[in-house]
């Protein structure tokens, strides 16, 4: 076996800024410290590479390609797998790197927590799959001349009435399709919708209450700021503005899609070959805004204790040190807006990320080393076994 | 308010016994009390998690005096004098008397600190700067007054000679308190591991701002009570001594050696008082214990500490008697825990978990074996395990898959991890490809 020279492994730094998401990448939710959190992309070459922060924490991100990890350092069974996984879907999404994230973690690789998490997640996932897909067939008969059925019962769970059937297929010839024509669009749909979840079901989707959570996070770093002073407040500070700023460009372009979706619900299905050029688009997009930010979410959460909030100055629970520490080492994870989002906030933030990144450098002087990287390795896990 | 012993000791079980959040709300309430009197007893039982959960505690005149020495507080009984430790006892006579000195301001003070906690750092910084000086220099005329005056000692503090050498103690580290608090925030919190690179340059500025060895032994007496591994802390400063003047380098060595030592005396008692210990105990101790040879072997190497080489081999040997049985016990009790899993069947997650922490322990016991050693015999020890898990496994799995294969899968994946523990990933993952082959899930 040859073993690659440090420059093979590190690549060369360049002053890295991504001109697009796909360019940024999509995080993955390995388990090992030396890749935790890697982006991974398509590279330019052939197959996919990792863009990881410079561990030196100078300037640029270094470029690694898979093999060169796995030659350099001590990774796990399940970030094998993982891998392995992504590989063989070839399509770059957070959507898909999520699922493929939640199949390997169910397989045990990441401890049983991980794996019991994973599959409730997935059980979850399909379940309101099904809910979305009643939810927006219930919409098209309201806005048809069908008869409105009660198509959900006491648990706002879907229940199978053969009036429905009778209904569908009345929707489907005003709409000039067949009944199986009808029910692929509703359910291609609701898979693009399930991440947001439909504006009047009866629970939000993952992404609207990840940006329910990042508006909390973003309040409880700008209190952290508060109390503290020197380099730490101005990294609180940068970390509770990007939140907030990611936040709100969420809150807009989900606004845009329910609107679309309130209003033309029964285009979209009806003239779906138009509608899928431009509506999926800004669907996607929400997903790839967003990404990176549940593993920051998550690993907060579980430093602050979502039970032990204290609501008199909005301060987060558990120790300060802790939320403190949590902080820093979640720094050089705040992701970088690509340039193709076209927001001033966006890109002077991007300029400030970039700053405490260097100051704040995540230097981890054992990444490259084998078993001591144990408790990090579980330290993963664990946050993979409380991730939504 | 006082309490029977009888109940002091149900509560201070309750309170050992009791989750995070119920301690942090049972502590709260009881610093609500305008006297906690025999309460502080109980508190004293959980002290240590305290340091770790680190709740928002009130702010008073004590707390901000010994902020700095809070890492180096001994409850009474344990106390030892010349231990280069600070007795909690210390706190109430120390904060009358400065109470005394500050006279009317102290009651301004108490305005100013009241409904304010611990968590408001800025605060408690802003105030500390205020006060610890000028305690400082108020403890400072007591002592000299008390030389001078043996009545006014006595009266004062007592007849204990050690009362007047820990507060001179308190002293140098009243008068570097805003450096020591100033680089608390800026490091992980305690027990910290390895440092990163802000936490380092948080150390160089810090010593590079200070010149005198008082001030310096006070800082690194709290660092190495805030390390979990002290001997990794040592490295770190030994590389960060050449980016400081040759006499800032010889006096930060001089004083973390002279901590270090103090504290690997302390842990060396501590072992000597436990008996028996399951495999993650024996490998924490092994970790914090290796940290100290490590560092100490690099006088060896031109480092900057000097250290006796009796200690070093005393040390060595100590760490070597230690591990051999550690070893040999935790791989028995890894497999006495493999046997007790239910054949074939998912088993308890606890069961699991406490069988993953110990074959983790192993490992670690056994690398560090190797390295104290020099040889690799705790290996054989270690291939004994994986043989046993490898046979276990197939026949969890292939037992498992005869009636659900769906628990065989989950058979495989725990096995693997366990096999991917003890030995590594790349001789782990072969073996479970297999196994899912076999039961059609790849």
């Amino acid at each position: 076996m040859t073993v690659p020279s440090l420059d093979d492994v590190l690549g060369n730094p360049s002053d890295y800024s991504p001109a697009t998401f796909a360019e940024r990448g999509v995080t993955v939710g390995f388990t090992s410290p030396v890749v935790a959190q890697a982006r991974i992309r398509a590279s330019r070459h052939k197959g996919m590479e990792l863009v990881m922060p410079n561990l030196t924490g100078g300037k640029g991100f270094y470029l690694f390609q898979w093999t060169a990890v796995l030659h350099s350092s001590t990774v796990t069974v399940h970030d094998r797998r993982l891998y392995g996984l992504i590989a063989a879907t070839r399509v770059l999404e957070p959507g898909m790197v999520r699922r493929q994230a939640l199949r390997a973690a169910s397989e045990g690789l990441a401890g049983r927590r991980a794996a019991q998490r994973a599959r409730q997640v997935i059980r979850e996932d399909q379940e309101y799959s099904v809910l979305t897909n009643f939810l927006l067939l219930s919409r098209l008969l309201q806005t048809g001349d069908a008869a409105i059925v009660p198509l959900l019962d006491a648990n706002n769970m879907p229940v199978v009435n053969s009036d429905i059937r009778e209904a569908a297929q009345q929707v489907a010839t005003d709409l000039g399709l067949t009944p199986d024509a009808l029910y692929d669009r509703i359910e291609t749909l609701g898979q693009l919708v399930l991440p947001l979840g439909l504006p009047w079901a009866p629970t939000s989707g993952r992404l609207r209450r990840l940006i329910g959570d990042l508006e909390r996070f973003a309040g409880e770093a700008a209190a952290l700021s508060a109390l503290s002073f020197g380099d730490f407040a101005m990294l609180a500070d940068v970390a509770s503005r990007s939140a907030r700023n990611v936040a709100a460009l969420g809150r807009a372009a989900i606004a845009e899609i329910d609107r679309t979706i309130e209003n033309d619900l029964t285009w979209i299905v009806g003239d779906w070959p138009t509608a899928r050029k431009t509506f999926p688009g800004t669907l996607f997009w929400v997903g790839w805004l967003l990404d990176g930010w549940d593993y920051i979410i998550t690993a907060w959460q579980a430093v602050v204790g979502l039970s032990d909030r204290a609501a008199s100055n909005g301060v987060a629970g558990g120790s300060i040190e802790r939320q403190r520490d949590a902080l820093v080492d979640l720094a050089w994870l705040l992701p970088l807006m690509p340039k193709e989002v076209q927001d001033a906030t966006a890109q002077s933030l991007n300029d400030e990320t970039r700053d405490v990144q260097r100051r704040w450098a995540h230097a981890q002087p054992e990444t490259l080393a084998g078993r001591t990287l144990l408790p990090a390795i579980r330290h993963n896990e664990e946050l993979k076994a409380a991730v939504a | 308010m006082e309490i029977s012993r009888a109940n002091l000791t149900t509560l201070a079980q309750q309170l050992s016994q009791s989750t995070d959040r119920q301690l942090t709300k049972v502590v709260g309430l009881i610093d609500k009390l305008s006297d906690r009197g025999t309460l502080d007893a109980a508190i004293s039982q959980v002290r240590d998690r305290l340091a770790t959960l680190r709740p928002a505690r009130p702010l008073s005149l004590a707390r901000l005096l010994f902020n700095p020495v809070e890492d180096l507080l001994d409850n009474d009984d344990v106390y030892r004098r010349q231990s280069r430790r600070v007795n909690r006892a210390l706190i109430r006579t120390v904060t009358q008397l400065v109470e005394q000195a500050l006279g009317p301001e102290a009651e301004t003070l108490r305005t100013r600190l009241a409904d304010k906690t611990t968590h408001d750092e800025a605060l408690a910084f802003q105030m500390g700067c205020l006060v610890w000086p000028r305690s400082a220099q108020a403890l400072e005329a007591v002592l000299a007054r008390a030389a001078r005056d043996p009545a006014f000692r006595v009266a004062t503090l007592g007849r204990n000679l050690d009362v007047a050498d820990q507060i001179q103690d308190l002293i140098i580290f009243l008068k570097a308190a805003a450096e020591i608090e100033e680089l608390k925030v800026n490091l992980p919190p305690r027990p910290f591991g390895t440092l990163a690179l802000q936490h380092i340059a948080a150390l160089e500025k810090t010593f590079t701002a200070i010149d005198t060895a008082e001030a310096i032994d006070a800082i690194a007496r709290v660092l190495i009570a805030r390390a979990s591994r002290p001997g990794e802390l040592m490295a770190t400063i030994d590389a960060l001594c050449a980016r400081l003047s040759a006499t800032q380098a010889r006096l930060l060595t001089t004083a973390i050696t002279a901590a270090a030592v103090a504290a690997f005396d302390r842990d060396l008692q501590g072992l000597a008082q436990r008996t028996a210990r399951t495999a993650p105990q024996n490998a924490d101790i092994a970790e914090r214990l290796l940290s100290f040879l490590v560092s100490l072997d690099r006088q060896k190497l031109g480092g900057n500490f000097r250290v006796g080489s009796a200690t070093l081999v005393d040390a060595r040997h100590f760490i070597a008697a230690f591990l051999s049985p550690a070893v040999a016990e935790g791989v028995a009790e890894a497999i006495a825990l493999l046997a007790a899993l239910p054949r074939g069947e998912a088993g308890n997650d606890a069961a699991i978990e406490r069988l993953e922490r110990t074959l983790i322990a192993v490992r670690v016991l056994a690398d560090i074996d190797r390295t104290v050693r020099g040889d690799r015999k705790a290996e054989g020890q270690i291939d004994r395990l994986i043989s046993d898990l490898t046979v276990r496994a197939r026949d969890h799995i292939s037992e498992a898959a005869a009636r659900d294969a769906d628990t065989a899968c989950a058979l495989a994946g725990d096995f693997c991890r366990m096999i991917e523990l003890v030995k590594d990933s790349e001789f782990a993952e072969p073996l479970w490809r297999n196994w899912m082959t076999e039961l059609n899930r790849l």
